[in-house]
């Protein structure tokens, strides 16, 4: 027995729900256009934020670290050139002030915060400051040293700091015996893209974590193109050298009996042949390559 | 037409978190109230008395049966326009005066604005509430709460009013005018059911009782009839009765005792009390007082208790 | 349903939430925090009125979401659960309308302490456009800025919504579950936007699509939100507000709509 009250009663809450989540579909469609200020970083200082949390210290690091994540990633993935990533060093602050031993945050915050313009944030200044703040807290932790090593070599080319840090975290204890050849191959090849491969292969064997593995992997098809591109310009000399002319395209290597295909980048998009020089797609996700080991 | 009818209405509730089961809080309960009677509802607490009045003011809802108030299905909002109700141990809004809530509900029944204030002033002044009915009901006592519940009970001047647990948290000057309260109310036409576990409010109050205990009703009826049958013997006062007729009396009564002196105590069997006048004039005594000997509601009630309960226990 | 009956319902809770102590203090409190931004903005750099505005519509925020969590559940769950409840049901008022009278009573109390903190608000402003005028070639937006009062609208709105969950939730819970659950509600309603994106960091479809599905079912105040906008002078996406409005609206009637039917029917043992 059901009374015509409870039947309207339960009309209109079907219909309001449904009308309610088809505007909310509508309202969502309609994204704000990206404000032209950041969304709010509601505590200012670490400090502050470290008082009010109390006991639920750990947590909230948990909360600020979350915040970073998502927020790095719909900025990564937002629509437009120019990637601002205001907030990211301030949430990891906040993060790893919260929670002074969260390696994830330092580590991964680091990799994040120096990725290169136009995707990341470009920043390994603050990277920097991250795994210095990490190594603060926690100095016999030779990750920290061996991650700031990592950001000189790779991103700020600085190989004398590199193999400094190196050295720094080879001494710290635990820490394994390739960081010692490291420091010594670092020194002796700067800029060698045989040591940048060994390091992104330890970051790959060595890290837990996804988002380094998926970094690791994604650097280390950068050098594999960088390998491929030079062994293509040795082809494009040898056809040239043949023919007397260079290749109009990639069928005159094929045919010439050079190339067995078109060759294709690690991640699988064809090279493309520009005023007979070799170079990665215009679609290839492997763009920019890292510059500077553009020869040997 | 009857002013209130249960028909076979039972209540089942859930209990028990992970596992619900049913518990039967009132068991087929059939009641019969005539207009005008002050219709005592007894039991003792926890019999479902006040699931009942619940029930009747759908407060709760039914497993089973169904009732009816002033010939209509529970739930009319006509029907309500013409009932009051007290619950057991009423509590209102901290925050307003008994003078604010009443009109509150006086304005929930319509009652227009030009004739709340009047209605709102004599029902308090009836429930004998003073000055203090403008202060917050939050200072008030257990029993002036009482008397505020009583009154917006009688703010629509109703036909049927339903007090639950009336008398509790009053004291015995208070009992004595809500006692009062109900008899004026009887007299104005009013029907009056009351649910009680003190008896001797009913004795001195009502016509009809019904008795229940764990959720049945175990009797029902006119507290005369109730009582009749148990009707068990005479109570007879006398003053100078001679020592000489004393064995003589003594033998036929079942117990005698000298209260103070001369005045004696005597019980006697039933019978036609005209022969024990007689018999107590002739032996020189002077009646003093002639009482029937029954048994009280209480002993009653006891009485019936103890049988629902064995019943209860005999089928699980 | 008579509109006679909710309207006194409603007054009969307005009266008793004015009367009451705790949402009056708050309002207090409130105001005392305004006027203490005064001496906080002094420590800010040329920042002080964004300051005063930020913490003003925080506050108003707060304090809001409180009123609506704790008053709205006093007012059915705690009534049923003090039984006052027993002697207005036994008028002759139909349950839904009772719920709706407390709805809108609600609302009421919302909408006039909303009202004394907004007052509070821009009398501090007001302080500061006579001390420290902007200069006449600022873009900035002005001190005693009108457009404040759409956040604090749009922040009603949120509480429409708030408080008809607070109803919902305590048509079938105790008031202390009912406190949990409409604070969980809130939460919910704020993280809509990291539900969207999450779907972009994470790997598993399953969870990406579960957190859109949230996204839309939940109601969605970061759409209301425009308190940093407004007091940054940004541009505001009229048609997206109106959007936002208009499904928080709804939401609110769904709610009410699922509390009468759930609340009709209900025991109150």
């Amino acid at each position: 027995m059901t009374s015509p009250a409870i039947r309207a009663a339960r009309l209109i809450a079907c219909v309001a729900f449904a009308t309610a989540v088809g505007l909310n579909v509508t309202a969502a469609g309609m994204a704000r256009p990206r404000a032209t200020t950041e969304a709010p970083l509601w505590l200012q200082s670490p400090d502050v934020a470290r008082r009010l949390s109390l006991s639920f210290r750990d947590l909230a690091a948990d909360v600020y670290w979350v915040r970073a994540v998502v927020y790095y990633g719909s900025e990564r993935l937002a629509p437009g050139g120019e990637k601002r990533y205001a907030l990211l060093y301030p949430l990891l602050d906040f993060s790893t002030s919260l929670d002074q031993r969260f390696d994830v945050a330092y580590s991964l915050g680091a990799i994040f915060l120096s990725e290169g313009h136009p995707g990341g944030p470009g920043r390994p200044d603050l990277a920097l400051q991250l795994l210095a703040k990490g190594r603060r807290y926690e100095p016999e932790r030779w990750q920290y040293a061996h991650d700031m090593a990592f950001v000189h070599y790779w991103w700020l080319k600085d190989f004398r700091a590199a193999a400094t840090h190196f050295e720094e975290a080879a001494r710290l204890p635990a820490a394994p015996l390739w960081l010692r050849t490291m420091a010594a191959v670092t020194l002796a090849k700067g800029g060698d893209r045989d040591a940048a491969r060994q390091l992104w292969t330890q970051l790959l064997d060595g890290s837990e974590v996804d988002w380094i593995k998926r970094s690791a992997v994604f650097h280390l098809q950068q050098i594999r193109a960088l390998d491929d591109l030079d062994a293509l310009r040795g082809l494009i000399e040898r056809f040239t050298a043949r023919a007397g002319r260079p290749p109009s395209s990639w069928d005159d290597l094929v045919r010439a009996g050079l190339l067995r295909a078109v060759p294709v980048d690690p991640q699988e998009v064809p090279y493309v042949l520009q005023n007979g020089a070799p170079a990665l797609s215009p679609a290839s996700s492997l763009l920019p390559l890292p510059g500077h080991e553009a020869g040997r | 037409m009857l002013a209130i009818e249960t028909d076979a209405l039972s209540k089942d509730y859930l209990v028990g978190f992970w596992r619900p089961r049913p518990y039967r809080a009132l068991h087929d309960l059939t009641l019969a109230v005539e207009h005008g009677d002050i219709f005592g509802f007894l039991g003792p607490n926890g019999a479902g008395k006040s699931t009942a009045i619940k029930l009747l003011m759908q407060l709760v809802f039914p497993t089973s049966g169904q009732a009816r108030i002033l010939g209509q299905p529970l739930g009319d909002l006509a029907v309500k326009r013409r009932i009051g109700f007290l619950p057991e141990n009423p509590s209102f809004y901290d925050y307003l005066s008994a003078e604010e809530l009443l009109t509150y509900f006086a304005g929930l029944f319509g009652i227009p604005a030009a004739e709340r204030a009047a209605r709102v002033a004599s029902v308090l002044d009836r429930v004998g509430l003073g000055a203090e009915r403008r202060s917050r009901l939050r200072s008030y006592s257990k029993g002036m709460v009482q008397r505020v519940g009583i009154a917006q009970a009688l703010i629509n001047e109703p036909d049927v009013v339903f007090f639950d647990e009336p008398m509790s948290g009053l004291d015995p000057i208070g009992r004595r005018e809500i006692r009062q309260l109900m008899l004026d109310l009887r007299a104005r036409g009013t029907t009056v059911f009351f649910s009680s576990h003190i008896l001797s409010d009913a004795e001195a109050l009502c016509s009809q009782v019904a008795i229940v205990a764990q959720g049945r009703l175990v009797a029902t009826g006119k507290v005369s009839e109730l009582l009749s049958e148990d009707q068990h013997g005479w109570e007879v006062v006398v003053d100078g009765l001679p020592a000489t007729a004393l064995p003589q009396v003594g033998a036929r009564a079942r117990a005698c005792t000298l209260v103070h002196d001369g005045r004696h105590l005597l019980e006697f069997a039933p019978g036609d009390p005209a022969e024990l006048v007689r018999l107590m004039t002739e032996a020189g005594g002077r009646i003093v007082s002639l009482h029937a000997q029954r048994e009280t509601l209480e002993a009653f009630f006891v009485r019936r208790v103890a049988a629902a309960a064995v019943r209860g226990a005999a089928e699980p | 349903m008579s509109p006679v009956t909710v309207g006194r319902v409603a007054a009969a809770v307005y009266k008793e939430s004015v009367r009451d102590r705790v949402p009056l203090s708050m309002v207090f409190f409130a105001g005392v925090l305004i006027a203490a931004s005064i001496f906080l903005s002094q420590l800010s750099a040329g920042q002080d009125v964004k300051i005063v505005k930020d913490l003003g519509l925080a506050t108003m925020n707060l304090i809001g979401l409180l009123i609506s969590v704790f008053v709205g559940t006093g007012l059915v769950a705690k009534e049923i659960e003090r039984r006052s409840i027993y002697a207005v049901l036994s008028k002759p008022v139909t349950r839904s309308t009772y719920l709706l009278g407390k709805y809108c009573g609600l609302l009421l109390t919302l909408a006039s302490n909303l009202a004394a903190m907004a007052v509070a608000l821009y009398l501090v402003l007001g302080y500061f456009a006579i001390a420290t005028p902007l200069p006449a070639n600022s873009t900035r937006p002005p001190h005693v800025d009108p457009w404040l009062l759409l956040p604090l609208a749009l922040l009603f709105v949120q509480l429409m919504v708030t408080t008809a969950a607070a109803l919902f939730f305590s048509t079938f819970s105790g008031p202390l579950l009912t406190v949990l659950f409409t604070l969980a509600f809130w939460v919910a309603g704020h993280f809509g936007g990291d539900l969207r994106d999450y779907g972009r960091v994470v790997d598993s479809p399953i969870a990406a699509g579960v957190a859109r599905a949230l996204y839309y079912l939940l109601p969605n105040f970061g759409g209301l939100d425009v308190k940093n906008e407004v007091v940054h002078g940004a541009a505001l996406d009229a048609a997206a507000i109106t959007a936002a409005v208009a499904a928080a609206v709804t939401y609110a009637v769904a709610l009410l709509g699922a509390a009468a039917a759930v609340f009709e029917r209900r025991d109150l043992k």
